[in-house]
């Protein structure tokens, strides 16, 4: 198992895929730092930051989706997967070996995103505002929610590929319901934002609380709400990756 | 205990509005250890279904499939690790070199990634091990899959059409690469649509139609099938000749080309020779009939010659 968890990570490192959205990604947060330090003034520091990762936590939450879909759907498409099950049979070890390396990949580089943003404010809150605001382990959790919630994503991601068996069919999927299907809900019936991924990522995440924390000295609470959230997208994705896997499981590979 | 064993697998394809497809219907298979055996059938005969059923890829919906007399179904990871595969055109991430996919095989599978550089050498690919697989020729990807097969230094290869997209000398190659290692002990169990290349390298062979199987055996037993020894007259007269060897007890048949098809024992030509001269007929052609297994196939499988 072991062997299989490191061909995985070793796998999920290599593609071009993956390297080129770390590169956009990376790319992405640097310029918007950047331009955060030539044009703003007076930015409390805590607050740039919670915003700042309010934006980020729904961008990495797709990129997930997309890391884990195209990560299981590839091997799908190429045909390798029933070369991979040659060498080792055993289905559920072959796909928990996939979402390991997905989930601790897409986390890692979500952290990666979180101190690259946490580093680059930093001269620009020194220069233009102020160091003082949200308490660090405010935005520590805030950090590490989101990595959690890009690690979501990407589990949902592998559970859909398993699915639908395909690299193209879930992210387009995924994207139709995240930007159409799920606004158009909203509208439809205010309630359900609440249990919409892109409430609940809001809700886990607590961006709300953390800014209250940072404007208004309203000392921040992990609260019930932030447990809700964490748990009910966990709970989302852990459904999609049982159907995944049971479809995996039950199916022929021909 | 064989190699391989197969007993009453069936497996049908279940479609929705469409017709269910049945691809094996009930196949019996017995793989003795250490030979080249020979998986025939045409295009849609079962021939990859059985094979996947073998891998774990597909699930039978009865039969029993067991390699080194472990129940495939059950306890494929048992033995996994000895038997080597290629299923139809070996997949491989494109965008990586062919070294990279067969260490990370090798590391999937719990063995050294350094197995690969032995492999690559012996299907010589070692030339081209680090280019990316998108820029391999269908031939080179089928030496990647060999290699691949070859990665766990298995006892037992399944291999389903590895020649395809060979050149003729990668043909010669593979034939004695895969006889070489039946001689080391090991069983390769081959589909091959190259009849001839069969022949050629074949211990055994099993024919499959419409999902089952209608010859196995020993390569010769399965060739006598054809009606067993026979000779090619040619002679001026075709028709008086034929005469004359029915009437001799050496029943003949046209083979449309002015020439006949002999049956007799192979002792028998000096016989036909003197049946045939008493007879004022003077042959300008006496050979024995080679049967090959193409013919056999066609004739077993009902394909049109």
């Amino acid at each position: 198992m072991t062997g299989l968890v490191r061909a995985e990570f070793r796998r999920v490192l290599s593609r071009m895929l993956f390297r080129v959205l770390l590169l956009v990604v990376l790319g992405l947060t640097v310029f918007v730092c950047v331009i955060v330090f030539l044009k703003a003034r007076h930015v409390a520091y805590g607050t740039a930051l919670v915003i700042g990762f309010g934006v980020a936590s729904g961008v990495l939450f797709t990129l997930g989706v997309v890391v884990g879909a195209s990560f299981v759907g590839a091997e799908w498409n190429s045909g390798s997967m029933s070369t991979l099950l040659t060498w080792e049979p055993r289905r559920g070890r072959v796909l928990a070996a996939k979402l390991v390396a997905a989930v601790v990949t897409t986390m890692a580089v979500s952290l990666l995103v979180v101190a690259v943003v946490v580093l680059l404010l930093l001269p620009s809150a020194a220069l233009h505002g102020t160091t003082s605001g949200v308490p660090w382990w405010t935005l520590a959790g805030v950090g590490v929610r989101i990595g959690t919630v890009t690690a979501i994503g990407a589990a949902l991601g592998v559970g859909l590929a398993s699915l639908m068996r395909s690299a193209a069919g879930p992210i387009a999927t995924w994207l139709i319901f995240q930007f159409v299907a799920s606004p158009a809900l909203i509208l439809w019936k205010r309630w359900l934002v609440r249990w919409l991924p892109d409430g609940i990522i809001r809700q886990f995440v607590s961006l709300e609380g953390a800014i209250r924390a940072s404007v208004n000295g309203v000392p921040f609470s992990f609260g019930g709400n932030v447990l809700r959230g964490g748990l009910l997208l966990a709970a989302y994705a852990l459904a999609l990756v049982a159907a995944g896997y049971s479809a995996f499981r039950a199916r022929d590979v021909t | 205990m064989g190699a391989i064993e197969v007993r009453g697998l069936r497996k049908t394809f279940r479609r929705r509005m469409r017709r269910d497809t049945i691809a094996v219907a009930g196949v019996d298979l017995d793989v003795p250890t250490g030979v080249v055996y020979g998986f025939l059938g045409p295009n849609g005969s079962g021939k990859t279904t059985t094979i996947r059923c073998l891998l774990g890829l597909v699930r039978p919906d009865a039969g029993e499939c067991r390699i080194l007399g472990t129940d495939a179904q059950t306890h494929l990871s048992r033995v996994v690790g000895r038997v080597g595969s290629i299923v139809e055109t070996p997949t491989f991430f494109a965008g990586f070199s062919g070294r990279r996919n067969l260490e990370l095989l090798a590391e999937a599978g719990g063995f050294s990634r350094r197995a690969a550089d032995p492999v690559l050498e012996r299907v010589g690919l070692a030339s081209r091990a680090d280019d990316r697989v998108r820029t391999y020729s269908l031939g080179m990807k089928q030496r990647l899959g060999l290699a691949a097969a070859l990665l766990k230094d298995p006892e037992v290869l399944i291999l389903d059409e590895p020649a395809n997209g060979l050149d003729p000398a990668g043909l010669k190659e593979v034939r004695d690469l895969l006889r070489s290692l039946a001689d080391d002990g090991r069983t390769v169990f081959l589909s091959s649509h190259l009849l001839g290349e069969v022949q050629a390298i074949c211990d055994s062979v099993a024919i499959l139609a419409r999902g089952r199987c209608i010859a196995e055996g020993p390569v010769r037993e399965v060739l006598s099938v054809r009606g067993g020894n026979a000779f090619v007259v040619r002679a001026p007269k075709v028709r008086d000749a034929k005469r004359v060897l029915d009437g001799a007890g050496f029943p003949a048949t046209s083979r449309g080309d002015r020439s006949l098809r002999v049956m007799a024992p192979a002792d028998q030509a000096g016989a036909i020779t003197r049946a045939l001269a008493e007879a004022g007929i003077y042959l300008t052609e006496l050979r024995q009939d080679e049967v090959s297994l193409e013919a056999v196939f066609l004739e077993l499988t009902g394909e049109p010659e």
